[in-house]
Formats: C-alpha cells, sequence, structure tokens
C-alpha cells in the first residue's frame, strides 16, 4: 500500500535527520518546522501492481487481474519414444577372390617316370617309331593356393580344372586326383579317357560343402600313346590348371577381398503412442545413439542411415568403425531433423525407416572368419523432443486441479466493505494447436480467508462441455475461446468478489480431441513445442465503489538498531493532503515490538477530506487537509525503538451513494511536514 | 557528505566550534616580544619559547552562554538562550584566535635567527539575531515570517607552521625583523552570504532561501603528519624602534595564504525552494533513498551548484602597532593599536600598564576595546626566576567570572622563556 511507503519514508528521512552531531559538546532543542517529503498519488501508485490498472477510454478505470490456471504444452500430449532397436547381424556371406593355380608336368618328367630316360636322352632328335606308355603315375605334385587361404570351408564355389596337352603323345585313361595336403581329403577325383594331342581338356567341380586347403596335392596316372614317330622335345608337356572361382565360404582363414557383409533394411515403432498417429515430427532436441560391437577379426565399416529424417535436405548418415573383435559407443545430435513417420511406403503412421550397412575393406592381411561372425548394433534415441509434430494428437483428458490462486487485489483489506457496481469473471482460453479441444470448468470458489466466508461461482456455463476450436496452421492463427462466467451471463461473480477474496479455488478438465479419430483428416493436426493451450482466469472490476469504511492494513519492518541518534524527542507529523478522490481516508499508526505486540499508537482525530463532487459524480476540486500526528517523548521512544509499525487505513467514499467512478486523472497530493522538538 | 555532515558543519559552526576548546593552549607573539627584548635580559645566546594563547570575544553572546556552551558543555535551556537574545544586536560578531608554539633563537654574527614550530586555531564570524534564533530555537517562530539571514560570515581554518626568522640590528635604535611560515592546512570553511532570506510557510509546507550563498570546505581534519588539505606560506615582519624611554613596535602577520585542495564549494545566488524530498518511485521506498540524501542531492533539488575545485585563501593578516613609555623604573605605559583582517573584527585599541612590583615580578593591567568583542579589561604578570626563565600570564577572565550574563569575551595568554 502506497501510503505506507510514504510514512515509511518519512520516519527514513526523520530518523535521519535526527543523528546528533559527531563530537560531545552543548546540546539544546530546538523546534523545527520543515518539510519532509513529498508526493502525488494516483491510482497507479496506490495500486501496487500497475499491471492490475486498465484504463478505459473515458478515463474510468477498471481493476484486471489475470492468474493462469491451465498450460498444456505439446510436451504434455506426445513423447517420440523410440524402441531401442537392435541389429545382430551374422555375416550374410563372405567371398573370396577367384583364384587359379597351374602346375606343368613336361615331357622329360613324364619320361622319366615311365623309366624311358633313354628316350628322354634323345631330345631334339626324331623318334621313328610308335610308343605306348603307361600307365605312367605323377604322384604328389604340390599345388600350393595357400597364399590366399589356408582353409575354406566353402559354402558355394567351383573349381575348374583345365589340362592343356601340349604333348606329341595322345593321353589315354587319365586319372586325376586333387586332394588336401593336410587331411588327405579329396577335393577332385576324375578319369578322362582320351586327351588328344594338343588339345585341351576342361572339367568343373562343385566345392559347395568340401573344406579346402591352401595346400593341395596332386596325383595323376596317366597313359600315352602315338601311332606314328615323333621328335623328342622334353620341353613340351601338359599343362594343369586349377581355378577356383565363385566361391563363399562358411568360413575361411583367407586374405578377403573388399565385400559387404551386412546390409539390413527396417522400421521402428514409435512406443506408447495410444491413439496417437504422428506422420511427421521435427526433432527439438535428443540424440540417436549407438553401440557396436563385432565379432570378426578385421575393421567393420558400418553406415546407419535414417532415410526419413532430412535436415537441410540431407537426410541422416554416419559412418563409423568398428574396430576388430572390438566395441564402440556413438551419439548424434538427432535435432532439427524432419522425421518422416510414414515407413517405407508412406502409408503408415508413427514408423520411419533405418538401414545399416557393413563394410570389410581389404586389407590384404590374412584373417579368419565364418558366417558365425557378426555385428551387433543397438541403435536408439536419447531424450528425443519434438519441436514440430504433424498427426493426429490423440484424445486425452487433462485434469487441472483443484488448485488455488492467491489473490493480491484485496489481500490487504482488513475491514469494511466495498460494492462494486459491475464485476467479471471469464475464463479465457487459447489454443495454441491444431486440434480441436473441449474445457469443462468443474467447480470455481473464492474465499476470503480473514472473514472465513466462500461462495461457489454458479451459472450455466459451469460443469458442461465447452469446444475450443483448433488453431490454424497457415497462417498461424490460434484458436480462441472466452468463457463468460459474469453475471451479466447468469453467474454470480459480484458475489465472488464482494467477498474480497484472496483465494480462488478452480478444479478444470481439459480434452483434446473429444470425438476421438474420425479419418485421415485428422492427420492434418499438428503442435508446436512454443504453442500451448492456455487457461486463464481473468478477474475485472470497474473501479465503480462504494466504501464504507473500508480499511487496508500493511505492516512494515523497521530496523531500530540502524538509528544511532535519537535526535527527535517529540513533535507532530503534518500530513499536508490536497485529496483529489472521492474519498475520506483516515489513518492509523500501531507501533509493535518484535514480537507483533503493539506498544503504541499514532492516530488523529482529523482526516482526510473527500474531495467534492459535481453533478456528474465527478471531482470537481481538491479538497486540502491537514492532519497532525502527535507524538510525545514517551511515543517518540516507542517509535524508535519500534520492531514493526502496522499502518491502517480507512476509507470512506464521500458522497456515501450512488457508485463513485475513479478516474485516472484523479491524485491525491501529500506534503508531510515534520513540527518536531529537535535536541542537537 | 551526506546531509548529516552537512547539518554537522552549520551546527558545528554555531556553537563556535566547541571543540577548539581541547587545543586551546596559545601564545600572545606581542606580548612576548615586549617582555623578551633586551632591555630586561640583555641580548641571550640562546632563548626558548613555549608560548600558548586561547582568545574567545564576541559582540553580544554573553560570555554565561559562551560558557555553559563551550566550558561545561552544557544543556542550553531556555533561560540560557534568553541570556543571549537578550543581548543580540541585528548584527554580531564573535571570533576566536588559539594559538600554541615553541620556538628557539640564536645569536650568530649579530643576527638572532630563530626557528619554530606551531599550531594555529582561527574562527571569525558575522550573524544575524535571526540566524542565532533559527539555530538555538528553530523556525517554529517564524511560521509564516522571514529570517534575516543576510550577510552572514564564517571563516575558519586552522593550519600548523614551520618558521624560519632572523632579526638584526640595522642601527643603534633600530631592529628589524622576518619569519617566513611554511603552512600546513587542516579544517577549512568559509561561509557567506550578502543576501539572505528565510521564509517559513505558514505549515512549513515549504521554505524559501532567498540568497547568494556561497560556502567552501575542506571537510577533513587530517591526522596523518604528511597530508594535508593544503599547504601556504605566511611572512611575519617586525620593527622597533628606540628612542629615550620609548619603545615603538610595528609588525606585520600571516601575510600569506593557504592554498587549499578539493574544496567542496556551494553557490547559488537565488530563491531556493525546499519543500521536501521528492519521492518519484513509490514501488520501491527502499533504503537508497534515504541513502542518497546527500548535501549535493539537496542542494541540486534547490538548485544550489556545487563543484568541487582547489581554492587560494588569503590568511587574515593582522598589523599590530605598538608605543610603550617608560614613565619610571616601575611604571610603564603601552599602546597597543591592532587590526586583523578577518570578518566581524574591528580595529582594537588596547592600554597596558605595568607595574614592577618586585625586581622579579611586574603587574600588568590593560584595557582594550574592539577586535572581536567590544570593551575589555585583562589582568598579567610577569615572573623572573633565577635571571634564566621569565614566565608571563594574561588573563581576560574577570569580566567572565564577574558579570558573566553582561560581558563577552575570555580568554589567556601563558608563556615560558628560557634564556641562556
Amino acid at each position: 500500500m502506497k501510503l505506507t511507503n510514504i510514512i515509511q519514508i518519512v520516519l527514513g528521512v526523520f530518523f535521519l535527520t535526527s543523528c546528533k552531531n559527531a563530537f560531545d559538546g552543548p546540546t539544546w532543542d530546538s523546534k523545527i518546522v520543515a518539510p519532509l517529503v513529498k508526493t502525488s498519488l494516483s491510482i497507479d501508485n496506490i495500486v501496487r501492481d500497475t499491471t492490475h490498472i486498465q484504463i478505459n477510454p473515458d478515463q474510468t478505470i477498471t481493476l484486471v487481474n489475470r492468474d493462469s490456471i491451465a498450460g498444456i504444452s505439446l510436451d504434455t500430449l506426445v513423447a517420440l519414444n523410440t524402441p531401442a532397436f537392435e541389429q545382430t547381424r551374422k555375416l550374410d556371406q563372405i567371398v573370396l577372390d577367384e583364384r587359379s593355380d597351374t602346375t606343368v608336368l613336361n615331357m622329360g618328367q613324364i619320361l622319366r617316370s615311365a623309366n624311358l630316360q633313354a628316350i628322354a636322352n634323345l631330345h631334339g632328335s626324331y623318334y621313328p617309331f610308335p610308343v605306348s606308355l603307361g600307365p605312367v603315375p605323377v604322384n604328389n605334385v604340390n599345388i600350393d593356393i595357400s597364399q590366399f587361404f589356408t582353409t575354406a570351408n566353402i559354402k558355394t564355389g567351383n573349381l575348374e580344372l583345365k589340362v592343356i596337352n601340349e604333348l606329341p603323345l595322345n593321353l589315354t585313361n587319365v586319372d586325376l586326383t586333387v586332394r588336401n595336403a593336410g587331411n588327405s581329403n579329396i577335393i577332385i577325383q576324375k578319369n578322362v579317357p582320351s586327351i588328344p594331342s594338343n588339345t585341351t581338356y576342361i572339367t568343373n567341380e562343385d566345392l559347395a560343402g568340401k573344406l579346402v586347403e591352401g595346400s593341395l596335392l596332386g596325383n595323376m596316372i596317366l597313359s600315352a600313346n602315338t601311332s606314328s614317330g615323333f621328335t623328342i622335345d622334353t620341353n613340351r608337356a601338359v599343362t594343369l590348371i586349377m581355378t577356383i572361382s565363385g566361391v563363399t565360404v562358411n568360413s575361411a582363414t583367407a586374405i578377403f577381398p573388399a565385400q559387404e557383409v551386412v546390409n539390413n533394411t527396417d522400421v521402428v515403432i514409435l512406443q506408447g503412442m495410444d491413439d496417437i498417429r504422428l506422420t511427421k515430427a521435427i526433432v527439438k532436441s535428443g540424440n540417436i545413439v549407438a553401440e557396436a560391437i563385432s565379432t570378426i577379426n578385421d575393421s567393420l565399416f558400418f553406415d546407419y542411415l535414417i532415410p526419413g529424417a532430412v535436415k537441410n535436405g540431407i537426410p541422416f548418415s554416419t559412418s563409423e568403425a568398428v574396430p576388430p573383435n572390438g566395441n564402440n559407443s556413438y551419439s548424434y545430435d538427432f535435432s532439427g531433423y524432419e522425421l518422416d513417420l510414414t515407413g517405407v511406403l508412406n502409408d503408415t503412421v508413427n514408423t520411419f525407416v533405418n538401414q545399416l550397412v557393413g563394410n570389410m575393406k581389404y586389407t590384404g592381411n590374412l584373417i579368419s572368419m565364418s558366417l558365425n561372425d557378426s555385428l551387433r548394433i543397438r541403435i536408439g534415441t536419447e531424450n528425443l523432443t519434438p519441436s514440430y509434430v504433424k498427426g493426429f494428437l490423440g484424445r486425452d483428458t487433462i485434469q487441472i486441479g483443484p488448485d488455488v490462486i492467491e489473490l493480491d487485489l484485496f489481500k490487504n483489506v482488513i475491514g469494511g466493505s466495498i460494492s462494486f457496481e459491475e464485476a467479471d469473471i471469464r475464463m479465457a482460453i487459447e489454443n495454441g494447436m491444431g486440434l480441436p479441444g473441449g474445457v469443462v470448468i468443474n467447480q470455481v470458489r473464492a474465499e476470503n480467508t480473514r472473514t472465513g466466508a466462500s461462495v461457489l461461482l454458479t451459472g450455466p456455463n459451469m460443469g458442461n462441455l465447452l469446444m475450443i476450436p483448433p488453431a490454424i496452421e497457415s497462417p498461424y492463427t490460434p484458436g480462441y475461446y472466452e468463457i463468460n462466467l459474469s453475471t451479466a451471463a447468469g453467474h454470480n461473480a459480484e458475489d465472488l468478489l464482494s467477498l474480497l477474496p484472496d483465494k480462488i479455488t478452480y478444479d478444470v478438465m481439459v480434452i483434446t480431441n473429444p470425438a476421438g479419430y474420425s479419418g485421415v483428416s485428422d492427420l492434418n493436426q499438428f503442435a508446436f513445442t512454443d504453442k500451448s493451450i492456455t487457461a486463464n482466469l481473468d478477474v475485472s472490476i470497474p473501479l465503480s465503489i462504494i466504501s464504507n469504511n473500508l480499511t487496508l492494513m500493511d505492516t512494515v519492518a523497521t530496523n531500530p538498531a540502524a538509528i544511532k541518534k535519537r535526535n527527535v524527542k517529540s513533535g507532530s507529523l503534518n500530513v499536508v493532503a490536497n485529496n483529489g478522490f472521492p474519498l475520506d481516508a483516515s489513518l492509523e499508526m500501531y507501533l509493535m515490538d518484535q514480537y507483533y505486540t503493539i506498544t503504541d499508537s499514532l492516530t488523529s482525530s482529523t482526516k482526510v477530506n473527500a474531495a467534492p463532487v459535481d453533478g456528474s459524480n465527478k471531482v470537481s476540486a481538491k479538497q486540502q487537509s491537514v492532519v497532525a500526528f502527535e507524538a510525545d517523548e514517551a511515543t517518540m521512544q516507542n517509535l524508535y525503538n519500534a520492531s514493526y509499525i502496522a499502518f491502517k487505513v480507512h476509507f470512506t467514499t464521500e458522497p456515501v451513494t450512488p457508485h463513485l467512478k475513479i478516474y485516472s486523472n484523479y491524485s491525491i497530493d501529500f506534503k508531510i511536514v515534520g513540527d518536531l522538538n529537535y535536541s542537537f | 557528505m551526506n546531509i548529516n555532515r552537512l547539518n554537522k558543519s552549520l551546527i558545528f559552526i554555531s556553537v563556535f566550534l566547541i571543540h577548539f576548546l581541547t587545543s586551546a593552549q596559545n601564545n600572545s607573539l606581542e606580548d612576548l616580544a615586549f617582555y623578551s627584548d633586551s632591555s630586561i635580559f640583555g641580548n641571550p645566546k640562546l632563548r626558548v619559547t613555549l608560548q600558548g594563547n586561547y582568545f574567545l570575544n564576541a559582540s553580544s553572546i554573553p560570555n554565561y552562554f559562551l560558557g555553559k556552551a563551550l566550558y561545561e558543555s552544557a544543556y542550553l535551556d531556555d533561560d540560557i538562550k534568553q541570556t543571549a537574545i537578550a543581548r543580540l544586536k541585528s548584527r554580531n560578531r564573535i571570533g576566536l584566535e588559539a594559538n600554541a608554539g615553541l620556538n628557539v633563537a640564536f645569536v650568530k654574527n649579530d643576527i638572532r635567527y630563530s626557528i619554530g614550530i606551531g599550531h594555529k586555531e582561527f574562527l571569525s564570524m558575522k550573524f544575524t539575531e535571526d540566524m542565532f534564533r533559527l539555530i538555538f530555537l528553530g523556525n517554529k517562530d517564524f511560521l509564516d515570517k522571514t529570517a534575516d539571514v543576510s550577510n552572514i560570515r564564517i571563516k575558519t581554518f586552522n593550519y600548523q607552521y614551520l618558521s624560519v626568522g632572523a632579526e638584526k640590528k640595522l642601527s643603534e635604535s633600530l631592529v628589524a625583523g622576518a619569519s617566513l611560515n611554511l603552512l600546513r592546512g587542516g579544517r577549512y570553511l568559509n561561509f557567506r552570504t550578502q543576501r539572505g532570506d528565510l521564509f517559513t510557510e505558514a505549515n512549513g509546507t515549504y521554505l524559501d532561501l532567498n540568497s547568494d550563498l556561497n560556502i567552501q570546505f575542506a571537510p577533513n581534519d587530517t591526522s596523518k603528519a604528511f597530508e594535508s588539505n593544503g599547504l601556504g606560506t605566511s611572512l611575519d615582519l617586525f620593527f622597533r624602534t628606540v628612542k629615550g624611554k620609548s619603545l615603538i613596535e610595528f609588525s606585520i602577520q600571516d601575510l600569506g595564504f593557504i592554498s587549499w585542495k578539493e574544496v567542496k564549494q556551494y553557490e547559488g545566488d537565488s530563491t531556493f525552494r525546499y519543500s521536501g524530498q521528492e519521492i518519484t518511485d513509490l514501488l520501491s521506498p527502499n533504503s537508497s533513498l534515504i541513502s542518497d540524501m546527500s548535501a549535493d542531492s539537496m542542494a541540486a533539488s534547490v538548485g544550489i551548484k556545487s563543484s568541487v575545485k582547489n581554492q587560494w585563501m588569503w590568511l587574515p593578516a593582522r598589523i599590530n602597532f605598538s608605543w610603550r613609555y617608560s614613565a619610571s623604573e616601575k611604571m610603564t605605559h603601552q599602546v597597543l593599536l591592532r587590526h586583523c583582517f578577518a570578518p566581524g573584527y574591528i580595529p582594537r585599541l588596547q592600554y597596558r600598564n605595568i607595574l614592577a612590583l618586585h625586581k622579579s615580578f611586574s603587574l600588568v593591567n590593560s584595557v582594550a576595546y574592539g577586535g572581536f568583542g567590544r570593551g575589555d579589561y585583562e589582568l598579567g604578570g610577569l615572573v623572573r626566576i633565577q635571571d634564566f626563565w621569565l614566565v608571563s600570564a594574561n588573563l581576560h577572565l574577570a569580566e567572565y567570572v564577574v558579570m558573566g550574563k553582561k560581558s563577552s569575551g575570555n580568554g589567556f595568554s601563558l608563556g615560558v622563556t628560557g634564556m641562556f
């Protein structure tokens, strides 16, 4: 209350000028009359919070008070919870490069194996006779492909064996056997009846299911003949070319080529959405987190993509490396991404697609790997919050209250009565979301805790579902609905406010999408994180009043310890008031000790008189009054010692009837003059 | 300086600088000069003098009031105040001089050199009866009236000095001397109005001061040896001639200045209205409002300009003329004429009679008119001890004791001189 503030200041100045001289010396008393403070109070100054004042075009004043009772934000309705989706992917396939090995058996070797060294010694000579050899064994010819792999459990693959006979002899009844050097398992065994001179024989062998070693042994038994003589050229040979191709392995110890080992596309469905059907969301904050574990003995590189999450036109993707037989954790800022939640075929809701691709790179190192090796990746979201969502936002019921508003408009009123010519209570609801809503006001109760009286608001708008229109997205326009709870709308608002309540209890229910999901058109609903559904309880009271000894009281703390000098022995504070309000005012001050026990009082037999009003009940001129508050020496000491001072002001409109409007240009000028017995 | 300190300053002046009393040990140089010349002691090789004096005089404020206020620190009730008011004229004067010092002089090559240190206090003041009433009775008696606060002059300061001097016999009958003093300024206040009316509105809702106000002060005393509020210098000169039984002496003292540093000044020439502290922000009636109420803010609120700058001050120079006539071995007459260029000081004429009652004791009676007061009577004595020591005392107390409510002025001087 502003009047009390002035008096505080007066006392401050009063005590300030009370400070005694710094030196010891004579003392004496003087009767000093001097202005202490001056001020002018308008309604702006009297009402503590000027936001409570609304000046109307005709300069009348309306006291307004707005209290927020609800704020329903996007967070309240929607959360983007995704399941932590984990992919453990064994290797789809392990591919080995095509490899070949060539073994050459020249005529010299063959002749020596047939104990025909003598013929072999005729190298370069023409041998004029037909020859028939065999069978001639050529055993344990090493076929070494261990530089490509040492063992391979072949899943799929082909072994091509090519025999090129460049001898002048026809080969007949050729038995070919290739076996692992280690376990002697036969990889291929063939009998070829005839391979004429200067021809090539080719045969293919399916290697599926075979364990092939990098070190092989070839055995061949062959017979040869010719029907005529021939030139002995020991360098002419039979060449065996063994080619392994199209090999995928179940496991192998090999030098693997670069290859894609994992490629998986999947969908993620938002969790806990109930009946919410989102088609789009823009992520306000949150992260994509990943943990990758690899059992592969080589570095693995993976790409994670969410094709439907786009930021600045670029889909979300990331490439990472997992160390051999190791693991790693990753976190990616996902804020700002626009997330398509319509799935792979754009025909669903709450779903987004993601893809995981794992690759190996060629290293030239010999490693062991099998199809049982795996890449395990756990991917999830962390603290994902949307700034915008689109889709059906669900039907929800949000209970607000019962809760209490502390109303400070009348909190210093301790007595008397006041009658308002009008009073208005409204509930203003602003729907910032693009979905229809409804509100039910279950209860509004006003209470004056000083008197214990309370009144329940009644009227046609109580207890009924009242529909709130949705916001429009483009151009953005919030939906607005005002529930009129005034007397004019059939409610007992004046009864509530005449109580001079300091508490208002409310119980309100807000329902989103009261009609539920009705079809695809509902998928156009939207919500922004910074746009909410708000409900405010507005009280407005035009200041047209009849006040009968309306008594306001406020208590201020003083600091007696700070008053070192107490030079004012006695005296009076003369309030010279030029009152421009049509209100009589009288003031009492109560001095209290630290326990709030009243020790003394300052009162005056006179009052500040109301300003006169004209025929239209407007103040015609200011009224001057002088109100003196006498303080003898004892009272002055009590004033010095007071820990608290309670100020009680009584207001009565003059004339008493009818209701008097308070205008914004009304003011009261105060000068507070000290008439003091001052001790120097 | 906040409002308290301004109040204190004004009150300080108004109670006539009470704490001057605490340093009231001073001397009267011309008296010592009179008694310590070679006619009594010859021409000693070494002379050491410890001296002090204190004189307070007023044109109207009675000793009774001054004694209660200054020497007893009493509560000044209405009776005490009325004894002063009864004697007040429309214009009044009061002044105070207090000195204390040590001086050592020695003779070399027929020149007497001297060196000395000391402390001086000075106050002179002119004021109106209304001003006295405002201070001691308050302004309630002036409701709807105008108080005359015109032609107010208050000048007060103190300083310490270091002096070096020389005295030489220029001829058989003429001696001249001079000393140069270096001054360390302490407290300083200069208050002046020529025009001044203070009107108190009937309900006390405003005070109108119509004045050409000028206040300058260096507010803080200095307590550290090498700190000061100002530095200055002054020159003392004297000439003495002896002709037959007459000794004539002429001297000029305190011919110099002090340059005060960072002097706070308030000045204005207008009608200043004070109608209370304006409260503009009622939402924040916190302590800052109170703490912000400084002399500067209050001065600004009524239109008085304030500034801080260095300030020269001429010392109130004094001119002394003395004619002494030795009528006989036992009887000497002396006439002294003195003037000090200070506010409230009028030329002072003094007759002094020295009667040698014994070879070691002389009685000194004097009457005077002028100075800061009016008519005064002083009684003094001179004691010579073992040819080496001379003790002189001069008391201005008879009026204070005998007719305190009807007289003004009191003081004393005391000197001890050793001649070797």
